[in-house]
């Protein structure tokens, strides 16, 4: 019987515990700046479905909301880069787990040229030489005797951790790069700069022109197809971390964002179903 | 552009003047006509005059009052230019100091206790120090300030002081250099720095479940540091196999640097070395350490050979919905002055949501394992070579990202000697009771 009610008392407890780690706090959205107009278009349209959810969307880039995952000042991190393992260890330390990864959206990392500009595509290998500052006039692309103005994100940015290990195969950038707080900052410079060159997430092209990628196979711009088969040589996946498995609430919206009326505002902004 | 039209008009009527002078010459007397005709033409001419000077004035007023304004503007564009030029320099400068200041990161915590001690009434026991007297303080437990510099990818330095009790002492004090050539990331560590050995050592008591290490680990590695130089493999990521293994060999005082003898010298002349490896899999991780050294009493005491083997095992997982589980184990057995010493814990911790945690811990140390007949002899020294085992249980609750509070309970089984248990049967096993209640702050 004294078993009986120390085995009660100690599932009511950790019911109560559960039930105040969880209670009137709803959900944040923090991280990634590519996906902070997915991340509002889910939280307006889940929130007007469901009149008693709060959600709050934030960015400040995928490194930011690794960190707020970490110190617990958010509940779901956006994040456009697999978290490393450095962070996963201390998530670990914290946590007791690596924290819980569900790609939510595809991408395709696009190079954004200003409309008048007559390059059309590059190679990989001319990508990394203009971002590593090897290569510093249009000239040297077949372009006009300009020099090349070379736009990016800060090192915040999970776009700009994804760039460098893909596109540049982790060199270093140069130090000419003018470095920009969001991607929207990036297209507007490059939209307003005849010489300019920019990277950051498919959605956010628009008022410039998107650079094909010339690969052995053939020359490809982000779409459906070229992402889905990974022929678009800088395709990713964007992710939701969580620290646990979602259960509850949290459950609720991860299973609405994977579902096909989530995955349609997905293709409404401008990325790409993740099935 | 109204005074050329008053000259133009000027002009026509002059023109229209004279037309009408000759239309009325062919009636008038000829020389009163020309004479009033030149009257009218030196009037007209006049007035032409005065109206080029007051266009030329106009002119010059204008080109004076454009060129005021384009002067002006000049002066200002200049102004903002130089202005501009000053903020983008304040900037750099700004940047350059905030390059400086990014490089240096500044941690530390506080833990304000509350302990409670109930000891056992053992006041019958001989020769005990503990008299069945309940004892209880608020006290500083861990008051520490870290500063680590990074000047850049190669090099690192730490300073780490201590302010607790009464005290204040040097925790840390290394220099490390890495090697930016390979990618299996070699560094050299040179200075005071934690023992590698096992993992309890290394996990700081700001993240730990339960306020105090296991016993094993107080007794063995009494202060967790020690001076020395330690080379590491610590592999850049994606390096293949070997991004999941760490190795660590040291070489080392021994004395650490709690030893009241030598504080901070070491009378052996060959010094203790320690090798460690580590594979972390993320869910899983293991380690397996070694050590092998020597130590002595006083300086002109004999060497007794100091030697230790350890294995740890860490999982992680979440098994239940509201949060994640550790199992961490941690084994010790070796030979400390002259005896067979077996140490080691099992931890249990379970995260209830975000802002609660569970941990539970059993631990044991028997510092002779193969000779406690011939160490208990009923002298002074009874209490300090007992086998002892915790039972430890705490509830962890994080406020918010900073402060932790932290309930817990220990329980301190002590297994007295052979000698002892003849003559006081009944204290053959006696306890210890603890109760700590902290507060930790974290930055």
């Amino acid at each position: 019987m004294t078993k009986k009610i120390i085995i009660t008392a100690a599932l009511v407890l950790v019911a109560v515990m559960a039930g105040l780690s969880q209670a009137g706090r709803g959900i944040t959205l923090k991280g990634s700046d590519t996906m902070l107009l997915l991340g509002q278009r889910w939280a307006e349209i889940y929130m007007q479905k469901n009149p008693g959810a709060v959600i709050q969307v934030t960015g400040g880039g995928s490194g930011v909301g690794i960190a707020a995952l970490i110190n617990g000042s958010t509940e779901i991190c956006m994040a456009s880069r697999s978290m490393r393992d450095s962070e996963k260890q201390k998530l670990r330390e914290r946590y007791f787990n690596l924290g819980h990864e569900i790609p939510v959206a595809k991408d395709g990392v696009t190079l954004y040229l200003n409309e008048k500009n007559q390059i059309s595509e590059l190679t990989l290998d001319q990508i990394k030489d203009i971002y590593t500052g090897n290569t510093t006039n249009w000239s040297q692309l077949g372009g006009p005797d300009a020099k090349i103005i070379v736009y990016g994100r800060e090192n915040s940015s999970g776009t700009y951790v994804f760039f460098r290990e893909v596109a540049m195969k982790n060199a270093d950038y140069t130090s000419s790069m003018q470095s920009l707080p969001g991607t929207a900052a990036v297209v507007n410079a490059v939209a307003k700069d005849v010489y300019g060159i920019g990277y950051g997430g498919s959605a956010y092209a628009k008022g410039v022109k998107e650079v094909a990628i010339k690969t052995a196979k053939g020359s490809f711009k982000p779409t459906t197809e070229t992402v889905k088969s990974g022929q678009y040589p800088l395709a990713r996946n964007l992710f939701w971390y969580l620290r646990a498995k979602p259960s509850g609430e949290m459950k609720k919206l991860v299973d609405w964002v994977l579902s096909p009326e989530g995955q349609e505002i997905v293709k409404k902004v401008g990325y790409f179903t993740i099935k | 552009m109204g005074i050329n039209k008053v000259i133009f008009t000027g002009l026509a009527l002059l023109a229209a003047a004279n037309m009408a002078s000759a239309q009325t010459a062919k009636k008038a007397k000829p020389d009163t006509m020309v004479i009033e005709m030149k009257k009218q033409m030196e009037q007209l001419v006049s007035q032409v005059s005065t109206l080029n000077q007051e266009l030329n004035a106009a002119k010059a007023q204008m080109n004076q009052n454009e060129g005021g304004r384009i002067q002006a503007a000049e002066e200002s564009a200049s102004a903002a230019h130089d202005k501009l030029a000053g903020i983008d320099e304040r900037i750099l400068t700004v940047e350059s100091d905030l390059g400086g200041v990014k490089k240096l990161k500044v941690s530390g915590y506080i833990q304000t206790r509350f302990e409670y001690i109930n000891h056992d009434k053992i006041d019958t026991l001989p020769n005990a120090t503990d008299k069945g007297t309940d004892s209880s303080w608020f006290y500083v437990r861990r008051g520490r300030i870290k500063f680590v510099y990074t000047p850049g990818p190669t090099s690192q330095y730490c300073i780490y002081p201590d302010f607790s009790k009464n005290t204040v002492s040097l925790k840390e004090a290394w220099i490390t250099i890495k090697e930016p050539w390979t990618p299996i990331g070699f560094s050299l560590t040179m200075g005071q720095m934690n023992w590698p050995f096992g993992v309890e050592i290394e996990r700081s008591s700001s993240t730990r479940e339960l306020p105090e290490r296991s016993t094993a680990s107080g007794k063995l590695f009494k202060g967790e540091r020690d001076r020395g130089v330690k080379l590491s493999f610590t592999p850049v990521q994606k390096a293949g196999m070997l991004s999941a293994l760490t190795v660590d060999l040291g070489v080392y005082n021994g004395y650490g640097v709690d030893n009241s003898t030598f504080t901070w010298n070491d009378p052996t002349k060959p010094k203790d070395f320690i090798a460690r490896a580590r594979a972390d899999l993320g869910v899983v991780s293991l380690t397996a350490s070694y050590y092998d050294g020597h130590e002595k009493s006083s300086v002109t005491s004999g060497n007794y050979y100091k030697g230790r083997l350890g294995g740890s095992l860490e999982a992680y997982y979440q098994f239940l919905p509201f949060g994640g589980t550790a199992l961490l184990a941690e084994g010790v057995q070796g030979i400390q002055t002259g005896k067979k010493v077996l140490g080691g814990y099992v931890m249990l911790v379970q995260n209830i949501g975000d802002k609660f945690g569970l941990a539970f811990r059993a631990d044991t140390y028997d510092p002779n394992t193969s000779s406690d007949t011939t160490l208990f002899g009923g002298t002074a020294n009874d209490l300090k070579y007992e086998q002892t085992s915790n039972l430890s249980a705490a509830l962890n609750y994080w406020w918010d990202d900073a402060v932790r509070f932290t309930l817990s309970a220990d329980r301190t089984l002590y297994h007295t000697g052979m000698m002892i248990m003849e003559q006081h049967p009944k204290y053959k096993t006696y306890q210890d009771d603890k109760i700590t209640a902290q507060m930790q702050i974290k930055f």
